[in-house]
């Protein structure tokens, strides 16, 4: 099967040693993986901003990026349920040799080792106390985990994942998927509201006991990253993929 | 900055307080958790709720004359009101051919919608509110906060000042078993004195032409119970099919709105007692419109249950006050784009996109799913914020040109943080920026620097 | 055209495809000992249950329940000891130092709710007693509302219908639990 990563482009820029931790724990489980080069953006934030019609063009790009692969496979939730749940209205349907659309062959990278690759074994070890951070879009929409307001019996696929990381402590804050706040464009436009969410949450994340953060969404870890250092606070962010490939 | 986005800023920059009241409510939402979680069928329940009301909504003229027709046949006084000024009206016609002028009200979202009680008072009618809640806000002269705990965001010493000043309760007493007991006996004798009694209706029974009010206070049965007049007063979506649909939104709704297995008193009123006259009025006020909305008619699915107000990390953040809508929360922002996109499209902005409130809703109403539907319309209604829209064009560009980001991208790490980590940057009111000292991931690869 | 007819007109012209009668087939909470489950939900409503033992007189049940035989408004023959409610002349005069005596139709054991069908000329004593005692017979209890609207003790016609879930109460101030907002202060199920 071909792989591809998808890079978004936050995570591109900002966070280039999750897009290596993700190429190398992909390799290490026996995965042919594929970088397309210069990917940008999937288009979320205009969406969500309320311009999906500003989103289109991005989304033909990666269409286009990734027409020839298997799988294409994200270190971010958001980013990737917007591809699934956002192109299908969006976009023409490419259909190379036969391929469906993108938003059927896009996972989130936890995702997809959990229900793809099924590794019985994660070569990994962090000897540190973790807290999942259960975004919203990972969880409501990709189903990483059971939402905490449906009867549906308990799952994670993060914590599954996790689990099989030698020397790892694993926690989740009370309120368990509560919003970290920070929405994309919501951010900035509600800055006030957004700060305070950030604070309650990375505060939920600290009661714990937790060394660090960890998650599938690099946009939730970058806002509470900057209120962590805003409030020089003693608990730091980790993607979960630079977790599931430490030796430490 | 949005309508929301200013109000909320006033409301969170007294952090104790925000923490407060985000707290109360999110109690309120435990307890629906614990409520949800003891019920096996919970789901099943839910699906059931959603697919009765989309059956009754496709079949609502049907079902309204139905219900009509069978509560007329038990004695109910049926009328129909287009509107606010129509239904204010035959209120108040109702009540000049009765006689009398004190009216005693149960919690009626509607009558806040169509701003009955001012319109009353100021033809000399009293309009006493009589839920315990309602009445405070009454008294303090402000609207309700809540569509279910209509004075969550008031502490129990501002209530024991209003009640001293109103009720002469002692001074300093604010306990609230003291001030509730002290309400009793206030809101007896309004009872006990009132002409004509008001009450919303939570479900209208087509099939039996009965209709159901839910209190825990009582307060709606008390007026019932001592009045000769009932007007009860529903927007149209109200109407259920039968007794079975009733079964179903009985489960759903208290364990749904406040956590409880059950509201203490769940009345039907299906004929007048001897002597005395029961009216309903069935109030469109833009649902007809809301119905011929294909996007965002699931909102007449909703019950009214506040759950989502009580999850929503935003509303819980920002106080009811925040929305310009008389509803606040997810709800709020929908139904005020319902109303007015160019009156209430300051309120879209307070939601995060977390969807937590589409999962609570007893009746699957996709409340967050149609706050991202409205924000792709405001462009095109002309209700847009500039400043996003500017972003979202200026980000688009970049992205849209994968040399022109990158190229950007590359000069980052050496601009001074400074110039971007300050205080006339958003991001920076309650976070530091990220870090840009690193070449990108694409660069990396280019560089054959990621190890293959 | 009338306000009555426009509605409609528009209604029958929104577009919307008609959409099936859900059958709501599922299975429904059933409980081992509908009876214990009902005593736990009554409970947690704030009513107390007790049980009328066998060889009790309405008397000594009355003493058991502390309350004063001229209390008492019940138009029940067996405790017929004080005001019957349909000989008041005019309910705003009986005050509210009363306890209303009543039998309910049957019990809800996921709630505790008590279905009461208007039993008197006027339902107020129901709402304004300071007291409610509550008989119902314990094999007439079902598990949940659903069961209820579909018991045969659950009649079509009456005038007013109540199910009621323990003492009245409020928690509008800061979300502090208060019983007796407006109705009962307390309420009592005798168990028969």
């Amino acid at each position: 099967m071909k792989v591809a990563l998808f890079i978004p482009c936050y995570v591109n820029v900002l966070y280039p040693q999750v897009g290596e931790a993700s190429y190398r724990l992909l390799r290490s489980l026996g995965i042919d993986v594929d970088y397309p080069l210069d990917q940008t953006c999937c288009g979320q934030p205009m969406a969500n901003a309320g311009y999906e019609a500003d989103a289109k063009p991005l989304a033909e790009r990666m269409e286009r990026l990734f027409a020839d692969y298997d799988y294409v496979v994200g270190p971010s939730a958001s980013c990737v349920s917007f591809v699934r749940e956002g192109y299908p209205h969006l976009v023409e349907h490419h259909h190379n040799d036969g391929r469906p659309c993108l938003a059927e062959r896009i996972y989130e990278l936890c995702e997809f080792i959990h229900d793809v690759v099924k590794p019985e074994h994660i070569d990994a070890s962090f000897h540190h106390k973790v807290s999942i951070h259960n975004s919203c879009h990972g969880v409501r929409h990709l189903g990483l985990s059971a939402p905490s307001e449906l009867n549906i019996p308990y799952y994670s696929k993060l914590r599954a994942l996790l689990e099989k990381v030698e020397g790892i402590e694993i926690f989740e804050p009370q309120r368990r998927d509560e919003c970290c706040g920070f929405g994309g464009m919501f951010a900035i436009e509600e800055s006030a509201v957004s700060g305070c969410m950030g604070h309650d949450k990375v505060h939920d994340h600290i009661s714990t006991g937790a060394e660090y953060i960890t998650g599938a969404d690099s946009s939730c870890l970058m806002h509470m990253q900057g209120v962590i250092e805003k409030e020089g606070l003693a608990i730091r962010t980790k993607h979960i993929v630079e977790i599931l490939t430490a030796n430490e | 900055m949005s309508s929301h986005s200013k109000a909320a800023r006033r409301f969170v920059a007294n952090r104790e307080r925000t923490a407060w009241h985000d707290k109360a409510l999110y109690i309120v939402r435990s307890k629906r958790d614990r409520m949800a979680q003891s019920l096996p069928e919970w789901e099943q329940l839910r699906e059931a709720a959603s697919q009765i009301k989309q059956h009754t909504l496709s079949h609502l003229a049907d079902y309204l004359e139905k219900f009509e027709r069978n509560a007329t046949a038990n004695g109910i006084v049926v009328h129909w009101a287009a509107d606010a000024a129509e239904l204010n009206r035959t209120v108040e016609d109702i009540i000049r051919q009765h006689g009398g002028n004190k009216l005693v009200k149960s919690k009626s979202m509607l009558s806040e919608e169509c701003e009955l009680t001012p319109y009353l008072e100021e033809r000399g009618i009293e309009a006493v509110e009589t839920d315990l809640g309602e009445r405070i806000m009454q008294l303090m002269h402000c609207p309700p906060s809540h569509i279910v705990l209509p004075a969550i965001h008031v502490k129990r010493e501002e209530v024991g000042e209003l009640f001293e000043r109103e009720l002469g309760t002692e001074v300093g007493n604010s306990d609230p078993t003291y001030l509730t007991h002290a309400a009793r006996r206030h809101l007896r004798d309004k009872f006990l004195t009132a002409d004509i009694s008001m009450t919303g209706v939570n479900f209208a029974i087509a099939e039996e032409g009965a209709f159901a009010v839910c209190t825990n206070e009582g307060n709606a049965d008390m007026g019932t119970s001592f009045t000769d007049l009932h007007i009860a007063i529903m927007g149209l979506e109200k109407v259920i099919p039968d007794y079975a649909s009733l079964g179903v939104f009985t489960r759903l709704l208290a364990r749904s709105a406040t956590g409880q297995a059950v509201t203490t008193y769940t009345s039907i009123y299906r004929r007048p007692e001897e002597g005395k006259q029961i009216h309903v009025i069935i109030v469109d006020n833009g649902r007809t419109k809301s119905l011929h909305n294909e996007a965002h008619r699931n909102m007449l699915k909703c019950i009214r249950c506040g759950a989502c107000m009580n999850t929503c990390p935003v509303y819980r953040r920002s106080g009811g006050y925040s929305y310009s809508y008389f509803i606040p929360g997810p709800l709020g922002i929908n139904l005020g784009m319902l109303r007015s996109p160019e009156q209430y499209g300051g309120n879209a902005s307070g939601c995060s996109l977390c969807y937590s409130c589409s999962n609570v809703c007893p009746a699957k109403v996709n409340l967050g799913e149609q706050i991202y539907a409205w924000r792709q319309e405001m462009d095109s209604l002309g209700v847009a914020a500039k400043s996003k829209k500017a972003m979202v064009k200026a980000m688009n560009l970049i992205m849209r040109h994968r040399g022109i980001f990158y190229a950007g991208v590359g000069t980052l790490p050496y601009v001074p943080r400074f110039v971007y980590n300050n205080r006339f940057n958003p991001w920076c009111e309650a976070r530091e920026m990220p870090h840009f000292d690193t070449k990108s991931f694409n660069t990396l690869w280019k560089q054959g620097k990621i190890k293959r | 055209m009338s306000t009555r007819e426009d509605i409609l007109n528009r209604l029958r012209n929104s577009g919307m495809e008609p959409q099936p009668k859900p059958t709501l087939d599922f299975e429904r909470l059933k409980f081992e000992s509908p009876e214990e489950a009902f005593c736990r939900s009554a409970e947690l409503s704030g009513a107390s249950v007790v049980e009328w033992h066998e060889g009790l007189t309405p008397e000594q049940l009355l003493v058991e329940l502390d309350v004063e035989p001229c209390e008492i408004l019940s138009a029940l023959p067996d405790f017929n000891f004080g005001r019957n409610p349909d000989c008041v002349a005019d309910y705003h005069e009986l005050g509210d130092r009363y306890t209303a005596i009543l039998e309910a139709r049957f019990g809800v054991a996921e709630n505790g709710a008590v279905w009461l069908p208007q039993q008197m000329r006027h339902k107020a004593p129901l709402f304004a007693a300071e007291r409610l005692v509550i008989l119902l017979d314990r094999t007439a209890i079902v598990a949940t509302m659903q069961d209820a609207v579909e018991h045969p003790l659950f009649e079509r016609d009456f005038i007013h219908g109540c199910f009621v879930a323990g003492p009245s109460k409020t928690a509008d101030i800061e979300q502090a639990l208060v019983i007796g907002a407006h109705g009962a202060m307390g309420v009592t199920i005798v168990l028969k």
